[in-house]
Formats: structure tokens, C-alpha cells, sequence
């Protein structure tokens, strides 16, 4: 599966309208950005404008939504060939998608669900993504799910998600937020999980903010990437990037969208974190 | 797997969770279940909040988020990217005119959506005036020239003049007053030019030009029909100002402007 020239290993932001101009002036060589390919899938206009002028200054990342990995739906053939043609015009360094369902007979949920964690999943797993890879023509990494309740599971999420990219030759995408959302919200130990996921399969790192639920409060954690990134998120990455080595990180904010200086200022920690990281062949050495 | 889809399936559709059996999914609690059903519609919600904006303001967060689950229900997303989501909701809302007594309100969403049409056309290349004069042979009549409106251009007709005020809510502006209204045509034009979408309301006589060419007639022909609202009508400026606006397709193969 051919390899799209690779992300540089320092830090990304999620690529929003709001920042667009100031985004563009940044004239830095320590960033990338991040964009759901989801929301350029369109005829024209000033979006795919914005797009190919990034394209043409910055390391892009494609960072799917759509396409329902997980799902028991064919593949949506629009869906695939628009992305496709994304993929061919921009030419992103990296493609990843998300280890979870949207869709189910025919309606799209706009939603990220969660798989149960059986062998039988990971079979038909490693077959979608098998199928999604060569529709695209690239490989892609998988990104953990956010977690409000057990689903099914023989297995450890970090097993199952591994195993999943051994077998089907995608890497994974380590969000860590979701880890320690799922560590509020279901009871895994977010360190071990971490410290579980073979480091050669992890080719990028998600951190973001989350808030409390309205009702259960701190409970019941809520992965909206509407806040500033929280310390316990803040710590998990510094697991992290001692357990992987200095690898991609992408500061995600949806939601709340602050000033681009102010969202700098939380790409600069998240640099330093992955500046004070040691590469995994000299910690071995 | 599958009866484990469906039954998340039911929930994000609005079935209680309670109504789901433990069978289908492990470890129910209905208040963190319900988180699933929340961020769907949360999705919905935010599109479509962003593509009909001036209905927004108008109805209120509450009632559009009301809108926006009788929208969900009777329109289950069938399509993986939301952008320009929601193209049967001006309709809806005109259906709905007896519950919210705003009959102006489809209106306010007709504009919504052509703005998002324009904003997201494709890219054709502008007919530039020095292109189209170069193009008249000596024998040639203007009046029998085909001129085609570019992908990004909508032609509105209103029964309802809000215009004005739809202009104000997209700038942001807030209403000082109630709105009180009658029942008044209006012609409005939307269209990209210089990649920002533009809009302005057309006189009839303009309506009628456009509209002529739009159905694939000769300038002649649109002339013609301008002129019978509006025989003062100057068809070389109306021609020279729409070609500046960027309202026409080069010929392929022609320059961009």
C-alpha cells in the first residue's frame, strides 16, 4: 500500500474558517494542519480555495468522519470517490479515519459509535480496512474511539486495535483525550492502555479538550474539543511520546473556537512536549 | 453485531434506551447512552444552525433546535458529508407555517440556502467583457448571442419582502424592531464574485432578463421581454454591469477574468 510522504513529527492544529487567513500567514515551518476531508467535499467555492492554498505552503492531514469503518453498510461510493479525489488534489502527508460505525442501512449518524471489541469485529475490520485502503490508495491510521459506556468485549481495547492494524497494515492514531475520557467514563486505566499499544504502529497523536455532562458533571465526560486541553490530557501525552518516541501531535478545537494567537499558545506546549521527547532507537540504545 | 447497530440505530432515532433490551448492548446506563442520541443530533443541529442562520435568529435556539429534530425525523441523513445539509428545510418550515404564525419565515430559509448554494458552486471561469466583445464577428447580431449564468448564480423570487432584514441578520446585525410585514414580491440575485458570495434585489424588468437567459434564450429574446415591464430598460448598461458582476460563463476554452 503505497505511503504518502509523512507528517513532520512536530505539532498540528485542526484547520478551521474561523483562522483561516491568520492560519495561512503563519509562515512557520513547525506546524501542519489538520481538515475533515468531509467538509471540502464540495463543487467549489472558497473552502477548496483556502484548501489549495494550505496545500501549497503547509504539511496537510486528512482526518476523516465519514466513513463508517466499522459499519455493516457497503461503503458509500460518493463518499469514497470524493474523497479519492481529494486525495489526488491536495495530496495530504496522512489519511485517517476513525475505529468506530456512523452509518446503518443506508442512514449516517453524524456520530463517532462504538464497536464491540470481538474477534469476529476485528475479522470484519481488518477486511474494511483492507477495502478502504485500496479504494483511496493510500494508508491510513485508525483512531481509538471515545468511550460512554461498554460495549461488548472479549478484548482490551488497545488488543483489539492493534491486532486490527497488524492484520489489515494501517498504523493507529492515538487520541489521548479519548483515553482518558474513556478512563472517566467506562473505568480503563488510561496508562496502561497507553503503555499496551505497540509503539511502531503509532503514527500520530490527538490531543483536545473535553467538558463534564450537564447532569453526571465529572462522571460523565464529554469529548466536544470545545476547551482548552485538560492536565490529565496534558500528562497522557507526555506518557505517550516517552512510550512512542516523537511522532506527529494534532491540537484539535471544534468547538469554542478561540483567538489563533491563543490556540498557539497551546501548540507551542504541545511542541515543547514533543521538542523534550527521545526518538524510540535511542531510548532502546 | 447487527442487533447491536439497530438497537444503537433506534436510540439515535429517539427510542428510549430504557426500551432497549441489555441483550443488544452491554453494561445500558440510559443517562450515558443517551450521549450518543445527543452528539447526532448535536451534529444535525450545528449544520444546520450554520446553513440557516437568519432562521436562527429569528425563531430562537429553543425553537430551532425543535425544528431541527422534526427536520431529523422526517429526513433521516442519507449522505456522509453535511455541508449544505438540510436542502428540504425552507420547505418544512413553509409546511409548519400554522404552528410558528411566521409566514415569512420560508423566505428567511429560501435565502439561507441560496446563499449556501452559491457559497459552494463550482468554480467556472467569468465571461470578461473584452471576451465577449472580441467574440462578435462582423455579421454577427448581439441579439442572437447565448450568454450562460455560472453554476453559483440564483435567481430568488420571494412572496415576502424581507430581504432587507435577511441582509442585516447575516451581518450580524441585530433587529431593533418587531417584525411586521404584508405580502410583497421580491426578486432577489445571488452569486459569487471574486469568491465571496454577493447578492442584491433585482427589479423585474432585471428579474425577466435573467430569468430569459437562464432558460437557455438569446439575448434577444431576454431583451424583449424586459422591455415589455420596462421599455426605458438600457439593455447595453443591464448587459455590461451583469458581465462586470461575474454572472456569466467564459466559453470554454476562454480566459478567466
Amino acid at each position: 500500500m503505497p505511503q504518502a510522504l509523512k507528517l513532520p513529527s512536530v505539532a498540528g492544529v485542526s484547520l478551521k474558517p474561523e483562522y483561516y487567513s491568520e492560519a495561512l500567514n503563519h509562515a512557520g515551518t513547525d506546524i501542519w494542519y489538520e481538515v475533515h476531508p468531509e467538509n471540502y467535499m464540495v463543487d467549489g467555492g472558497p473552502r477548496l480555495a483556502w484548501l489549495s492554498a494550505f496545500s501549497d505552503n503547509y504539511p496537510l492531514s486528512f482526518h476523516g468522519v465519514g466513513a463508517s469503518l466499522g459499519g455493516l453498510d457497503p461503503f458509500n461510493t460518493q463518499h469514497l470517490q470524493s474523497l479519492k479525489h481529494l486525495i489526488d488534489r491536495f495530496q495530504p502527508c496522512q489519511v485517517s479515519e476513525h475505529a468506530t460505525w456512523s452509518s446503518f442501512e443506508g442512514q449516517y449518524f453524524a456520530d463517532l459509535l462504538p464497536l464491540p471489541r470481538t474477534k469476529a469485529v476485528q475479522d470484519h475490520m481488518v477486511n474494511r480496512i483492507d477495502e478502504f485502503q485500496n479504494a483511496i490508495g493510500q494508508r491510513i491510521l485508525i483512531e481509538n474511539p471515545t468511550n460512554y459506556m461498554n460495549t461488548q468485549f472479549d478484548l482490551d481495547e488497545p488488543d483489539f486495535l492493534a491486532e486490527i492494524a497488524a492484520r489489515a497494515g494501517c498504523g493507529l492514531l492515538l487520541d489521548v483525550n479519548n483515553v482518558f475520557i474513556s478512563s472517566v467514563n467506562v473505568g480503563i486505566d488510561a496508562q496502561a492502555y497507553v503503555h499496551a499499544l505497540p509503539p511502531h504502529l503509532v503514527g500520530e497523536i490527538h490531543i483536545a479538550g473535553f467538558d463534564p455532562d450537564p447532569i453526571h458533571g465529572e462522571a460523565l465526560l464529554i469529548d466536544t474539543h470545545s476547551s482548552p486541553v485538560s492536565e490529565p490530557v496534558w500528562d497522557l501525552l507526555a506518557t505517550a511520546l516517552a512510550h512512542i518516541g516523537p511522532i506527529p501531535v494534532l491540537l484539535e478545537r471544534d468547538g469554542n473556537i478561540p483567538q489563533f494567537a491563543d490556540l498557539m499558545k497551546e501548540h507551542s506546549r504541545a511542541q515543547n512536549a514533543l521538542n523534550f521527547s527521545q526518538p524510540r532507537s535511542k531510548k532502546a540504545g | 453485531m447487527r442487533s447491536y447497530m439497530q438497537s444503537m440505530a433506534n436510540i439515535l432515532n429517539g427510542t428510549p434506551p430504557e426500551k432497549i433490551t441489555k441483550a443488544a448492548l452491554l453494561d445500558i446506563d440510559p443517562d450515558f447512552v443517551r450521549v450518543y442520541r445527543n452528539n447526532s443530533v448535536s451534529a444535525f443541529a450545528d449544520v444546520l444552525r450554520a446553513n440557516y442562520s437568519s432562521v436562527e435568529a429569528l425563531v430562537g435556539p429553543e425553537y430551532f433546535k425543535a425544528l431541527t429534530l422534526a427536520y431529523l425525523e422526517e429526513n433521516p441523513c442519507r449522505q456522509r458529508t453535511l455541508v449544505g445539509y438540510g436542502e428540504k428545510f425552507p420547505r418544512m418550515i413553509n409546511h409548519l407555517t400554522s404552528e410558528h404564525n411566521l409566514p415569512y419565515l420560508s423566505s428567511f430559509a429560501q435565502l439561507d440556502h441560496a446563499w449556501t448554494l452559491a457559497h459552494l458552486a463550482a468554480d467556472t471561469p467569468s465571461l470578461a467583457l473584452g471576451t465577449f466583445v472580441s467574440s462578435l464577428g462582423p455579421n454577427d447580431d448581439l441579439l442572437d448571442q447565448f450568454l450562460t449564468p455560472k453554476p453559483d448564480m440564483s435567481l430568488i423570487e420571494l412572496h415576502w419582502p424581507v430581504f432587507d432584514i435577511w441582509t442585516k441578520l447575516r451581518d450580524g446585525q441585530e433587529l431593533e424592531e418587531t417584525i411586521q410585514m404584508n405580502p410583497r414580491e421580491e426578486k432577489i440575485l445571488l452569486w459569487r464574485y471574486e469568491n465571496e458570495v454577493t447578492h442584491r434585489a433585482l427589479t423585474q424588468a432585471e428579474f425577466i432578463f435573467l430569468g430569459t437567459l437562464f432558460k437557455r434564450q438569446p439575448l434577444g429574446k431576454a431583451s424583449q421581454l424586459a422591455q415589455t415591464v420596462n421599455p426605458e430598460l438600457d439593455i447595453n448598461q443591464l448587459l455590461v454591469g451583469m458581465i462586470n458582476a461575474q454572472l456569466f460563463m467564459a466559453p470554454t476554452g476562454d480566459q478567466h477574468d
